[in-house]
């Protein structure tokens, strides 16, 4: 008897009105191994100095979740910004089917064309963001700054503003990484890697859409992967 | 019958009710071309237009509360800054670039002399925050418009709510501007049949047909394209124009074609104000003005040849597309009744 209850019970959940349930996806900035921190110095242990990151600040846009090449949903926000100074925006949910099984996510880094060209718009891409050139149309994809004792900037400051929506040297990234088997999906990027990469001993200022910052951008693009 | 009448008053009330505020204020002549602003994602409304006037002509902008709008862009030289070669800004300081006039912008797809800015909506944030016109932030022109008495009852009458956003702000001030249409020119009379050029302004006409059409075309009187008109380079400035925006050398000293109406309201001329006189400007095309750079505009290979009694016809024509009724339309002078008791 009890054993068809269970049996019953069972099939109940299985069909249950419940059909829906909550992806989670969190990006994890993460320095000389442990999540970064504003205003912390991070120092080199061969003694070549200390770098300390102010602002970090990324458009991440149009994220979507796969089984193979069939779309199982997306994000209801096309565009978010991701800042430091608010971490809660580093973190959400996408509600995906049940008994769906993901392969892999897609987002963007950074702000489409088509947006860049389609005037004022509210929410994150608000102008007041900061995110905006005004010299020049096009929003900032990417914005790093800080300082870094070997930095030859004006007080050891390095600043990079990576963007961009038009031509060879556009600013957005499209990233796909795997989630097969997972339940969220926690993406870390590690700024180790993009300094080892992007010294700012030797690259520390970036503001406007060039090969250089294209190249960056790309660098940016490839430090993104799913924690293991 | 009565009754009939009576619902249908009714059925109009509520219909004027539900589409509250929108208004077909933006109203442009048949032979315009179709706009490039996409009045679907900003209807204009009675309130919205409003508000952005005020916002126009209201120092809050600037950062020392100095410095508005239409410091540079005044409504008595069609919006832009007569006798000024180079835009002023705060603290005195002297910008890089003559203020261009502001009107028919509903058709431009790309603003200031280099085309930098690739959206009305957007193109307020340039000045706001250029050092030596207003050295603001939107943000910070957000939280000063918050604190006023005036602001968040001109944001509830324009949208619904009395939210103050940076998309809001811009979206009023592109609502006035867009209201700027320069159309009743003696040249827009003459299309529309109401009126009738004289001898010489048709000889001016013809004139203007074979020489200066190619770039300033009809009837907004430009292209919208970038040129290099084959001025030589101002030393004291080295502005490059568009190559500043680009990195393209092949956009070296190409800047965006002004439209040529109202010309009696915006002198000085071209993008640094070099020139003063409507005759200088001809003088420049005709007289061996023009230095031969590789990327001239291909129209400007060789002088314009043209006769003396022909620039004087020319310039006749050119002062038929003076609009007196737009310079002079108080509805886009300063908002007295608004802004005097803030």
């Amino acid at each position: 008897m009890i054993n068809v209850l269970f049996f019953l019970l069972s099939i109940v959940q299985y069909f249950s009105f419940e059909k829906e349930k909550d992806f989670e996806v969190s990006f994890i900035p993460v320095f000389q191994e442990k999540s970064l921190e504003l205003e912390n110095p991070y120092c080199n242990t061969k003694g070549e100095g200390c770098i300390n990151i102010e602002i970090l600040r990324f458009y991440i846009s149009d994220v979507k979740i796969w089984k193979e090449d069939v779309l199982v949903a997306k994000d209801e926000i096309t565009h978010r910004l991701l800042d430091m100074d608010n971490p809660a925006s580093f973190n959400w949910d996408i509600i995906i089917p049940k008994r769906s099984k993901p392969t892999h996510l897609t987002f963007t880094l950074g702000v489409d064309s088509l947006t860049n060209v389609s005037g004022a718009q509210g929410g994150d891409l608000d102008p007041t963001k900061g995110m905006y050139w005004t010299w020049k149309s096009g929003y900032v994809n990417f914005k790093l700054e800080g300082k870094a004792d070997d930095c030859p900037g004006r007080k050891n400051k390095f600043i990079y503003h990576l963007g961009g929506y038009q031509g060879p040297n556009a600013g957005c990234r499209e990233i796909q990484l795997p989630i097969e088997g997972k339940c969220k999906a926690e993406i870390q990027f590690s700024l180790d890697e993009f300094f080892g990469k992007v010294p700012p001993s030797k690259l520390y200022h970036i503001m406007s859409p060039n090969t250089v910052s294209s190249s960056v951008a790309d660098i940016v693009a490839s430090i993104f992967t799913i924690k293991e | 019958m009565r009754m009939r009448s009576w619902i249908i008053s009714a059925v109009s009330l509520f219909a004027s009710l539900v589409f509250l505020g929108e208004i077909s204020r933006f109203e442009a002549p048949d032979y315009f071309p179709e706009t490039e602003y996409d009045f679907n994602k900003n209807p204009l409304t009675e309130e919205g237009i409003l508000l952005g006037r005020a916002l126009f002509y209201d120092p809050i902008l600037s950062r020392d509360n100095s410095i508005s709008c239409a410091s540079c862009h005044s409504p008595y030289n069609a919006f832009a800054h007569t006798d000024h070669d180079l835009s002023h800004g705060i603290d005195d300081s002297i910008g890089l670039r003559n203020a261009p006039a502001l009107f028919n912008l509903a058709w431009q797809k790309s603003f200031m002399h280099d085309g930098a800015v690739n959206h009305l909506d957007m193109q307020a944030l340039a000045p706001i925050s250029e050092p030596s016109e207003m050295d603001e932030s939107i943000a910070n022109v957000v939280q000063k418009i918050k604190g006023t008495e005036l602001y968040p009852k001109l944001f509830k009458d324009a949208y619904g709510d009395d939210e103050i956003t940076g998309e809001r702000v811009l979206k009023a001030l592109s609502q006035f501007q867009l209201t700027l249409v320069s159309a009743t020119s003696k040249y827009d009379k003459v299309q529309k049949g109401e009126a009738e050029f004289t001898e010489q302004e048709l000889s001016g006409y013809a004139v203007f047909k074979t020489h200066c059409s190619a770039c300033h075309t009809e009837p907004l009187f430009t292209n919208n394209e970038f040129k290099n008109n084959g001025l030589p380079v101002d030393t004291t400035l080295n502005d490059w124009g568009r190559m500043r925006i680009t990195n393209k050398a092949s956009d070296s000293l190409l800047f965006k074609v002004p439209s040529l109406r109202n010309l009696s309201f915006t002198y000085p001329y071209m993008h640094d104000g070099r020139f003063r006189k409507l005759n200088q400007v001809i003088k420049h095309y005709t007289d061996n003005g023009i230095v031969e750079y590789s990327n001239i505009s291909k129209e400007l290979k060789s002088n314009i040849e043209i006769s003396g009694k022909e620039k004087v016809d020319l310039i006749a024509f050119l002062l038929t597309l003076d609009d007196k009724e737009f310079v002079f339309n108080k509805e886009h002078h300063f908002p007295r009744e608004i802004l005097m008791d803030k």
